[in-house]
């Protein structure tokens, strides 16, 4: 193992909100181990948690209990984490961006969790593969 | 999330602790439901001094208050934010739609 790049990081999380506080302390324990600054692992929670979330109350299958799969890898200085579940074809980075111009009182704010996520990483991508959804993001540490 | 409640100057105070995301933000947006906002309701403050993280489902809940008391007699603001979770308002665009006050004593100035 060297130093720039460390073992990945797995762990799994039942498909409800509920499970957002053991994200975040595999995120911390994560952050404690690899001696990351403790704003990117706020960033990086926040991000995860809005996608996550964004499976969880639309992606999934209502009643169906499933997993969602996260690894975490670090590789000169650029933290790549992937996001897989099994459940229907559901791109969580879907929503437009919300349209800052509309007045407060018609805000479309549908799109807001994932626009968060989008300004605190590098770049989030969306496939389906082998009746998977995979959500990758990136971030420079 | 535990969600302190007081009352300083007739204004209901609500001090969440903890991470305001999709699992806890349920709790505060029923908590607020209960202070009515009509004549005979209440001035609301969110003292954010305990609250660290912040999602756009607790940011939800703060612009649902904002809407429901716009028009209203009684209004709403929110003091002491963090600083990352200040970043998180800046970014979203919304602290120019929510009252912000860097402390309680001029968030409480602010509803006279």
């Amino acid at each position: 193992m060297s130093a720039s790049s460390p073992d990945p990081i797995t762990f799994s999380l039942a498909n409800s909100v509920k499970e957002l506080n053991r994200m975040s302390m595999v995120l911390d324990d994560m952050r404690a181990a690899w001696g990351l600054a403790h704003h990117v692992v706020l960033q990086l929670n926040l991000a995860l948690d809005e996608l996550f979330t964004n499976v969880v109350t639309h992606g999934l299958d209502n009643g169906i209990q499933k997993e969602i799969v996260f690894t975490i890898e670090l590789r000169d200085r650029e933290l790549e984490i992937t996001m897989c579940d099994e459940g229907a074809p559901f791109d969580p980075t879907k929503p437009a961006d919300p349209d800052f111009t509309t007045p407060l009182a018609e805000k479309e704010i549908g799109g807001l969790g994932i626009f968060l996520a989008r300004q605190y990483t590098d770049s989030i991508r969306y496939k389906r593969e082998n009746d998977r959804n995979y959500t990758t993001l990136t971030k420079q540490i | 999330m535990n969600i302190s409640r007081s009352e300083e100057q007739g204004v209901v105070i609500l001090s969440p602790d903890g991470r305001l995301d999709s699992n806890s933000a349920p709790s505060l947006e029923q908590e607020i439901g209960t202070i009515s906002y009509g004549n005979d309701g209440h001035h609301l403050l969110l003292d954010f001094s305990k609250v660290e993280y912040i999602s756009s489902a607790g940011l939800r809940v703060v612009l649902k208050t904002v809407k429901e008391r716009q028009s209203a007699s009684k209004s709403f603001a929110v003091s002491n934010m963090q600083e990352h979770v200040r970043e998180v308002f800046e970014i979203s665009g919304f602290d120019s739609y929510v009252s912000i006050h860097p402390d309680k004593v001029q968030a409480l100035n602010s509803f006279t």
